[in-house]
């Protein structure tokens, strides 16, 4: 992690190793300043300004960043809260180039010092589900869904996914700021072959050599939510989860209507053909023949992303989901939540658009893991 | 089904005559040895069993096996995770009976899946670990034991409660007197419920073979999602399928086995979503002198299950659990915790109006410390040959209680006579018809095991 000190205000960044080809990070926020200004009638405010210069961000695949602060020189970190936020740098940002984020209203802070506040901005690549309808195939939760709504819903309002699942280096580095005393940390995550998170004597966190863009695995639903509410995002309903899979009746929403899904009900992310059709592989499931013998790099499969680009929803880890599993005697009484997309381990069949499987919230296993939902309640 | 398997079921259905063939018992595993698993449906609970197995040093799972491939995966990940192979999965469960290396089977699959399964592995020479509620009717439960007597098979049903320490010192302590004489017992699922949803007709999933899951239960339109739980085709009801824990307590408690009468009360009351089964359902049993009453209701939100007790380490408690056991006596009033919930001993004085607790075996904070204690027992009775704790008649003996509160509801919530003997009964034949499943060829629990 990368820190820029200006003052005693600190930004840190995270920079992605590779970055012509793989975001599945943090995206990179270059050349980052960060200063205190006065306004004569608002009192001071803190100004982050960053140059975003993936090419890819754009409306429909937008960056959502969020800004977090500490006021005890890093002992302990809280968000900014998104009201206090203006500029075009922030939440969603659909397009690079220097952003600027202006935090209003520190003085309602309380802050004792302006110069001992540590600030970190992060970056994660998002994708846009245009509002409409979908085809639901499955039963979300078998019948209960924790968001509230009625089931099954088959037109959503607008929302934003996660582009990949949730990677190592993204949760080593809440781990970091979150995971002192072992918070969201599993002894089996330093496995190398299946996580990859290594656990320092100081107790801090580092990303085992070459696996800092593997998704994270041994995350249990808990897990999966905390590191979620610490970005601003949370999990994605089943309903969300599916139709970001499949794609919408049309894939530019159903206020336009211009580009209709070819195949609205399709059986995975790419089509109908099965994952290993004609001798080529178009996710990580279950054996080696598809390059991978456990989990594989978030993104390695991006040819056969989902109709709206989002990657990995077919195989490689399953991934948590907000939804309740339900019968009618359990009724999330004994608790367990819904995982959907199939893992390395599972067979081509159960990495399609419908199949889902229950698990118990404290459940953490190699074949699990997330990714998150911009909420549609306060999206802009 | 494929030619293959139509060939398959031809010579392993149980109600083919050329196939009862009586099997030599099967060698007991040698003490040391580690006894060789299979895995007979592997959705939740399938998988809750198997997380625990997996910790065992004396077994190996050598098969994991389900109808629906796609449960596959997260099954097998349990296993390599804890021993780094992959077991062997195959989808139709009578592979798994054919293969001489498997000791045991435990079946997890749906309800209606537990009498026939349990009836072939034992045929096959198997050993069997059964879930809860092991029989879909009376008929069914008694051709089990017919089965494993037959076939001299350990038969442990998934009443774990059964082997938590602290039920011997409940049952020593009601045999010594100390609780008076016991007139009354009274056992509880009282929760709240939910709605079942019908959602439309689909296209079966690739990978799964909707023909083998459904078994003997009526092969109806493929639809996601636990619906069928909503026949008596496929389920006993939400409700007894859970208390049969309580129940089965509860006569282990009061050391009766046959009912004289049973008298159902309750209805569909809450739910509007097309169930067959009660959502209220109250029944009473007279044994002689001794009465237990069976009280089951999913629109009871005050009430909590002992594990979502938030200090495991203590009594539930025992106004608000909604799985309790009470066993009335003439001097004190016990109270009983299924799954880890111990008990307590309550006597009362009317002259000064206080009651305090006189007694209690202690509760168990995990459950699964108590599971993992059933599975002690039932691998220790395979190498001693013996009966498990949980033996197939216990339950058979308490889950009758449960058919017979069902069919005295589906037959009008009339008061029946049963003869435990005859194991029908008196006098009643619209009764008497529904103590046998009905079974979709060729799925059918034979008449000779």
């Amino acid at each position: 992690m990368n820190r820029c000190h200006v003052l005693r205000l600190i930004a840190s960044v995270v920079v992605v190793a590779c970055s012509t080809c793989c975001y599945g990070r943090w995206l990179e926020l270059a050349d980052v300043k960060v200063r205190e200004e006065s306004t004569e009638l608002a009192g001071p405010r803190i100004v982050i300004e960053y140059d975003l210069k993936d090419r890819t961000v754009s409306p429909e695949s937008p960056a959502y960043v969020f800004v977090r602060f500490s006021r005890d020189a890093g002992e302990t970190w809280q968000p900014v809260p998104r009201h206090a936020l203006r500029g075009n740098g922030f939440d969603l940002v659909d397009g690079p180039g220097r952003k600027k984020i202006i935090w209003w209203g520190t003085a309602e802070s309380d802050f004792p010092d302006l110069g001992l506040v540590d600030v970190r901005a992060r970056a994660m690549a998002m994708v846009r589900v245009p509002a409409g309808r979908f085809t639901m195939k499955s039963l979300p939760g078998a019948g209960r869904d924790e968001s509230g709504t009625s089931k099954p819903r088959c037109d959503l309002p607008l929302y934003y996914i996660a582009k990949y699942e949730t990677t190592i280096a993204m949760y080593v580095d809440y781990l970091n700021e979150v995971g002192g005393e072992g918070a969201g940390y599993h002894r089996r995550m330093a496995h190398t072959g299946r996580c990859g998170i290594v656990r320092n004597e100081d107790s801090t966190y580092s990303a085992a050599p070459g696996r800092d863009n593997y998704p994270v695995t041994y995350v249990s639903w808990y897990d999966a939510t905390g590191f979620l509410r610490w970005c601003g995002l949370r999990l994605p309903t089943e309903a969300e989860w599916e139709k970001a899979y499949r794609g919408g009746l049309y894939l530019d929403g159903d206020e336009t209507s211009k580009r209709p899904n070819p195949l609205s009900e399709r059986r995975y992310p790419w089509g109908d053909e099965a994952p290993g059709a004609d001798g080529q592989y178009r996710c990580n499931c279950d054996g080696e023949d598809d390059g991978f013998a456990q989990t594989a790099p978030v993104g390695s499969f991006a040819e056969f992303n989902s109709p709206y680009g989002i990657c990995d929803m077919a195989g490689n880890v399953a991934e948590w989901t907000l939804d309740w599993y339900s019968t009618s005697y359990h009724v999330g009484l004994d608790g367990f939540r819904m995982v959907r997309g199939g893992s390395w381990m599972a067979v081509p069949e159960g990495c399609d658009a419908i199949t889902g499987a229950t698990q118990l919230p404290l459940k953490e296993n190699s074949i699990m893991g997330f990714r998150g939902v911009r909420d549609p309640a306060t999206a802009p | 089904m494929s030619a293959l398997n139509r060939r398959d079921f031809l010579r392993g259905s149980v109600g083919a005559a050329a196939t009862l063939t009586v099997l030599p018992a099967r060698k007991g595993t040698a003490a040391g040895n580690k006894v060789v698993l299979g895995i007979m449906g592997v959705g939740g609970r399938g998988r809750a069993l198997l997380t625990n197995l997996v910790r065992r040093s004396d077994v190996t799972i050598k098969t994991i096996c389900d109808a629906d491939t796609r449960r596959y995966g997260p099954a097998a990940e349990i296993v390599m995770e804890e021993h780094d192979y992959k077991p062997t999965f195959v989808q139709d469960f009578r592979k798994m009976l054919d293969d001489k290396e498997v000791d045991a089977i435990v079946v997890a699959t749906s309800d209606r899946w537990h009498a026939l399964a349990t009836i072939m592995a034992c045929r096959a020479g198997k050993d069997v670990y059964v879930e809860k509620p092991h029989s879909m009717s009376v008929w069914d439960g008694r051709k089990m034991i017919e089965a494993a007597r037959k076939y001299r098979r350990v038969v442990q049903t998934g009443m774990q409660t059964r082997s938590a320490p602290y039920v011997g010192q409940a049952i020593e302590y009601i045999r010594s007197g100390k609780l008076g004489e016991v007139k009354l017992a009274r056992v509880y699922l009282m929760q709240q419920g939910g709605r079942y949803q019908l959602p439309a007709v689909q296209p079966v999933p690739e990978g799964l073979d909707y023909d083998l899951w459904c078994g003997p239960s009526p092969m109806l339109p493929y639809r996601p999602g636990p619906w069928f739980q909503m026949y008596w085709d496929f389920y006993t009801g939400a409700l007894t399928a859970d208390l049969i824990h309580q129940v089965d307590l509860a006569r282990l408690l009061i050391g009766k086995q046959s009912p004289d009468t049973v008298c159902n009360a309750g209805g569909v009351y809450h739910f509007d979503d097309g169930r067959e089964q009660p959502d209220t359902q109250f029944a009473t049993f007279e044994f002689g002198r001794v009465t237990l009453q069976m009280e089951g209701a999913f629109w009871c939100p005050y009430y909590h299950r002992i594990v979502h007790l938030p200090d495991k380490s203590k009594y539930p408690d025992w106004l608000f659990s909604a799985t309790r056991i009470e066993v009335f006596g003439s001097k004190g009033i016990m109270f009983f915790g299924r799954h880890g919930g111990g008990w307590q001993v309550f006597e009362g004085d009317p002259r000064t109006r206080e009651s305090r607790p006189v007694a209690d075996g202690p509760s168990e904070r995990k459950f699964g410390n108590i599971v993992d204690l059933h599975f002690d027992d039932f691998l220790q009775c395979i190498r001693d040959r013996r009966a498990p704790k949980a033996d197939v008649e216990d339950a058979h003996h308490s889950m009758n209680l449960c058919h017979l509160a069902n069919i005295s509801f589906r037959v009008g919530n009339r008061k029946l006579k049963w003869d435990g003997e005859s194991e029908r009964f008196v006098g009643d034949e619209p009764a008497n018809r529904l103590l046998k499943a009905n079974y979709r060829e060729p799925w059918v629990v034979p008449d000779t095991v």
